[in-house]
Parts: structure tokens; C-alpha cells; sequence
């Protein structure tokens, strides 16, 4: 049944954009500003399910201005998101790199302990011969955690991959993904990025991908008071910080640059990638 | 009729049961030792309004924004959506390298650090460390070689 | 926000440390750049407090970039293929590969191709031999009406009623059997 609404949507978005396109186009008309429709040629096009289409739209202003339509490809930004890999995902962010540094001494490392507290035999005590056993206050710990328990294991390349186009899908699905032209801002005032969250309503914890590794001046100034702001490099985007970040703010060249290295990977051979983890080969 | 009635009193005898009940609202604390008194409270739980309190620690909520959280896990992909040159295991700066990236129990992990520290001067610069560590070394492989199952070879 | 740029820096010294680029952006490092010249080979350093800071590489070599010369057609030629190439299209082909038919998607049901162009019908031997079941994977749109369709398409084949299972989420079916040449219809 669900497959059945599913597939109704999908046939229903070709029709959409256009309808919609029509409409805003009179009112960037009235706005004299020009709406660029962006409709892009994939090196690997999509088969069967129609391109998700997104507005683009501005920081500059506190106003949400729509700039133009882009297109994304649905087997990055249109797949079912499977709740049980993206999970998998985040367990796996948390575990690769967890250490457990809890430590506890044995009877063998506690100091002192060597000489038999009192005889065998004649006094009417329990029999001890060591003061450092488990059974003794101070004494060692029995099965305790020892240093360095290592929590490593790397998930599958293309579960990873899974997990990635799932959590981005369910994100534009649920309206928190936007596209964004680019992300010069007038002011570096960190209470203009306040209003314009709370204008456009992205919710309190916005996360900002850029697709260059030096973000503008303006930028990083307004967002050095806002610790629930963050932008990242594309190569920094994780499935961890999406789910922890309310919405999902993209630049145009960023979420391009997401769905070349994802097409890439589904349509190369990745025997290397998929290759048993080995720690002298990474 | 007089007669039968009275012989069928001789004859019919009813057999009774004695039932002993004793319910537990009717039960007192048997009174030993009259005169003293006793110190163990028996009036059930009791609230620990008076003397001294119990320890409770003040709450504190963390700050899930920490710059630390809110970068929680960045470039864990970066093989996918980086060049490709770099496994995300290489942008575990703050882990020790002879734990990165290991998987294993605590001997093969120990028996990798003992090997990795060897050639260092940890041995002559911990030396109380070092012998903690061979020591427990020599327990691991006398516990897994003599007192544990091995399991079905993998190949 | 403070981290992108420090993110930056780090993933400089990654590189310098793994490939040896030649990085001229190490500005918050620019105290420390040295004209020495990198060593050409490759290392990877285990600890980062251990690898170097990135430098300046001074080219032992002094040559002249030339952008598409004729010559570089045939250096393009030995160089792998960095994804899988389209199929050309052509009569027939002698090893029996089927090409997908353009009409198909115009189906309430599709499957897509794996990156190698191939059907993603696979069979899955298990318990020494004992279950076989034969998986379709990468379906898209009406999964339920293909059930019905493969269902159906079995029962008149092989006179007998065949069991399948569906992930709707994950999009394949699995039918129980060897039914793989079958379903290659």
C-alpha cells in the first residue's frame, strides 16, 4: 500500500515543479528579480524515479527569497530511508572511535600483599594469604575493566553509503534540507542569523555545509556566539551530525559536490573499498 | 419415632475438624526479655527526613553544544566524500596509534602495545609499568592457552 | 565559527603528511614554513603529533606545466576507468548480455541495473546446500504488483505454488527456490 502512494508521488512530482514554477515566476516578476531553473544532465541520469526538485534560496536577507530551482538525483536524495542503516550508522560513528579507559588493579598490581597476613592454622580466623585478595577491603579487583578495551569495527563501504543518501533523503523528505546560493551574509551579527532562523523556522540547531574548506569572514564571526550553528566542509558531513543538527543548510555547489562523490562510488568498482578492514592497508 | 431419633443420635456421629486459625492482624510481637527495649525499628519503611540526609549530587546538565559534541563524528566519512586518499581512521588524532584502529581481546591488544612500546624507552623509563604489563601477559596466555575452549578453527 | 578553519589546517597536514601535495594555503603555519625540501615518498604517520607540518616543497625538477598536449590521449588511454562506462549500444551482443528496454520505464515496476549492467537476480545457497532462495533486488515502484506478477509467472511455469517475501523498504523479493534462470525472463 505504501509502495502504491509512493509510486503515486513519484508521478505526481513531474507535474509539480512546473505548476509551481509558473506561479513563482509571477511573483519574481513582481519581485524584479529573475528565477533560474536549474535542469541538469547526470553523468549517470536517473532511471526510473523523477529528480527531487529544491528551491534555492538566500542568506543575504532575513526574508527567505526564493532564487531559483535545482534539481538533486534521486539516488542520493530520494531513496528509502532505511531508520535500521542509519542507526547502524551512528552506532558505528560511536563505537569506531570509543576507547574505554576504565581501569582496575588486580591482586597481582595492588602493592604489598606478599606475606601471609596471619598463620594457616591455631588462631580461630578465616584463612587469608594475601591482604590484596578480591575478598579484602583495598584489595584487588577480580574481572574488573582493564585499560584499553578498544570498541573498533568499520562498518561496510556501501553501508556507509546507504547510510549517508538514507539520512539525506529522510532529511529533504521531512523539509530539512535546504539549498542555499551561498553564504555571504551582510553582517556578522550573530543575532541576524538568530532572526533568520527563527524567520524561516529551521529550527534551533542549524547545520551548514559548504563545499570549500574556508567558510566567509562574515559567517564565522555571527556563528562563533552560536555554539548550535555549525558549518563543516563537505568532506566533514557525517550521519551523526545531521540527526544531531535540526536542519540541514546545503550551498548549491556543496549538495553538487555530495552527489558527484556518492554517483561516483555507486558506479565505480569498489572491490578496495569493500575489502576486509586491514590496519596496516588504511 | 422417639426411638429412632434417639437411636440415630447414638449412631450418627459427625465428624468435626478443629481449625486452628490465627490471622496475621491478631498476631503481637512476642514480648522476650520484659523490660527491654528495643532499639530496631519495626513500624516498616521509614522516610529519611530525619538527621542526615543522604548524599545527593547536584544536577548538572551537560552542554550538548561543547564544541567537542557539536562536532561529534565530522569527517567519519571522509573516504566517501573526501578525495578517497584518506580513511576516516586517520582523523583520529586524539587516540593512541596502538589502540587505533584495533580490534581485538585484551591480549592481542596488550600483546600489540608490548610490541610497539619495546623498541621505545618505556621499558627502561616505566620500568614497574613494563612488568605489570609482561606479567599480565603471562596470565592472559596461560588463561586462554590452558584454562579456556579455543572454538572451531575459522578456516 | 573557528572549527572550519582549524578543520582546514588539519586536513592540510593530512595531506602533507599522506601525499605530499603541494599546499601554498598553510597560512596559520606560515611561521614555520621552511624552503627545505620534502622528502618524495609517501609515509604515513601514525600519530599526529609526530607528523611534520606542511612545507613548501621546493621542485627538484624545473619544468613547464603544458595543458593538453596531443600526447596526453594516449597517457588517458593506459589510465583506469574512474567509474564503470555506459554501455554502447549495438545489435546484438555474443555474450548473451540483454540490454534494458527503454519501455520498461513506462511500468508500474522497475528494475534498475547494477553498476555492472547486469540484473540484480541473485540466488542465495544456504545451510550447506538445504535453502535455496533466489533474491530480486533494486525494485522500484509498485513492489506488491510485481509480487502478484512473479507469483503468477512461477505458478504457470512450474505448475506449483511458489513462496516469496517481500521487503518493501529495501526493495527486493525473495522467492524460495532456484528460480534464477527463470526469473531472467
Amino acid at each position: 500500500m505504501t509502495s502504491l502512494l509512493i509510486n503515486a508521488l513519484r508521478r505526481i512530482h513531474l507535474s509539480l515543479p512546473t505548476q509551481t514554477a509558473v506561479k513563482c515566476f509571477s511573483t519574481s516578476s513582481y519581485n524584479s528579480n529573475t528565477l533560474d531553473i536549474t535542469k541538469k544532465d547526470w553523468k549517470f541520469p536517473p532511471q526510473y524515479t523523477k529528480p527531487r526538485e529544491v528551491w534555492i534560496e538566500n542568506l543575504d536577507s532575513i526574508e527567505e527569497k526564493k532564487l531559483g530551482l535545482f534539481e538533486l538525483h534521486p539516488a542520493v536524495y530520494a531513496t528509502v530511508p532505511r531508520i535500521d542503516i542509519i542507526h547502524q550508522n551512528v552506532i558505528w560513528q560511536r563505537k569506531f572511535r570509543w576507547v574505554s579507559w576504565a581501569h582496575t588493579k588486580t591482586r597481582a598490581e595492588v602493592r604489598g600483599g606478599g606475606r601471609k597476613p596471619w598463620p594457616q592454622k591455631g588462631l580461630g580466623r578465616a584463612r587469608h594469604g594475601s591482604i590484596r585478595s578480591p575478598l579484602w577491603r583495598g584489595g584487588g579487583i577480580a574481572h574488573g575493566p582493564r585499560s584499553g578495551k578498544s570498541h573498533f569495527f568499520m562498518l561496510p563501504f556501501h553501508l556507509r553509503i546507504h547510510g549517508l543518501t538514507s539520512t539525506l533523503s529522510a532529511k529533504l523528505a521531512q523539509d530539512d534540507l535546504h539549498v542555499v546560493r551561498d553564504l555571504n551574509l551582510p553582517s556578522d551579527e550573530p543575532n541576524y542569523i538568530i532572526d533568520l532562523i527563527e524567520q524561516r523556522n529551521w529550527g534551533p540547531s542549524v547545520l551548514i555545509v559548504d563545499d570549500t574548506d574556508i567558510a566567509p569572514r562574515n559567517l564565522t564571526a555571527a556563528l562563533d556566539a552560536l555554539p548550535h550553528v555549525n558549518v563543516m566542509p563537505v568532506y566533514g558531513l557525517n550521519v551523526y551530525s545531521m540527526l544531531k543538527h535540526d536542519t540541514l543548510v546545503l550551498t548549491q555547489s556543496a549538495a553538487e559536490r555530495i552527489e558527484e562523490r556518492i554517483l561516483c562510488h555507486l558506479h565505480s568498482n569498489t572491490r578496495k573499498q569493500q575489502a576486509a578492514f586491514k590496519l596496516d592497508q588504511v | 419415632m422417639e426411638r429412632i431419633t434417639s437411636l440415630l443420635k447414638v449412631l450418627w456421629r459427625p465428624s468435626t475438624n478443629f481449625v486452628r486459625t490465627r490471622y496475621h492482624s491478631e498476631k503481637t510481637r512476642i514480648i522476650k526479655r520484659y523490660g527491654y527495649e528495643e532499639k530496631l525499628w519495626s513500624g516498616g519503611l521509614m522516610p529519611r527526613s530525619l538527621g542526615k540526609r543522604l548524599p545527593m549530587p547536584e544536577y548538572r546538565p551537560l552542554n550538548p553544544w561543547t564544541e567537542r559534541r557539536a562536532l561529534f563524528g565530522q569527517n567519519d566519512y571522509i573516504d566517501i566524500l573526501g578525495s578517497g586518499e584518506l580513511h576516516p581512521l586517520r582523523t583520529l588524532y586524539t587516540i593512541p596509534s596502538w589502540i587505533k584502529g584495533v580490534s581485538g581481546n585484551e591480549y592481542q591488544i596488550l600483546l600489540r602495545k608490548k610490541k610497539m612500546f619495546a623498541k621505545t624507552g618505556s621499558p627502561q623509563v616505566r620500568p614497574t609499568k613494563w612488568k605489570e604489563l609482561e606479567k599480565r601477559l603471562g596470565f592472559l596466555y596461560r588463561r586462554l592457552n590452558r584454562k579456556t575452549k579455543t572454538g572451531f578453527s575459522s578456516t | 565559527m573557528a572549527t572550519v578553519w582549524r578543520s582546514q589546517c588539519t586536513f592540510t597536514r593530512i595531506l602533507s603528511g599522506k601525499t605530499c601535495r603541494i599546499l601554498n594555503n598553510a597560512a596559520d603555519l606560515g611561521s614555520k614554513l621552511s624552503p627545505t625540501s620534502q622528502s618524495v615518498t609517501s609515509r604515513k604517520y601514525s600519530n599526529y603529533a609526530h607528523s611534520p607540518l606542511v612545507k613548501h616543497i621546493k621542485e627538484q625538477y624545473e619544468f613547464e606545466v603544458v595543458k593538453k598536449p596531443p600526447e596526453w590521449t594516449y597517457v588517458q588511454r593506459l589510465l583506469p576507468f574512474d567509474t564503470i562506462p555506459q554501455v554502447t549500444p549495438k545489435e546484438s551482443y555474443p555474450s548473451g548480455w540483454i540490454p534494458p528496454k527503454d519501455e520498461a520505464k513506462n511500468l508500474p515496476f522497475f528494475i534498475e541495473r547494477t553498476r555492472n549492467h547486469e540484473l540484480p537476480i541473485y540466488l542465495d545457497i544456504t545451510f550447506r546446500g538445504m535453502r535455496k532462495v533466489s533474491a530480486i533486488r533494486k525494485i522500484e515502484g509498485d513492489i506488491w504488483l510485481m509480487n502478484d506478477e512473479v507469483k503468477e509467472y512461477l505458478k504457470n511455469k512450474y505448475c506449483r505454488y511458489v513462496e516469496t517475501r517481500v521487503h518493501e523498504l529495501g526493495g527486493f523479493i525473495e522467492v524460495k527456490g532456484d528460480f534464477v534462470n527463470a526469473l531472467r525472463w
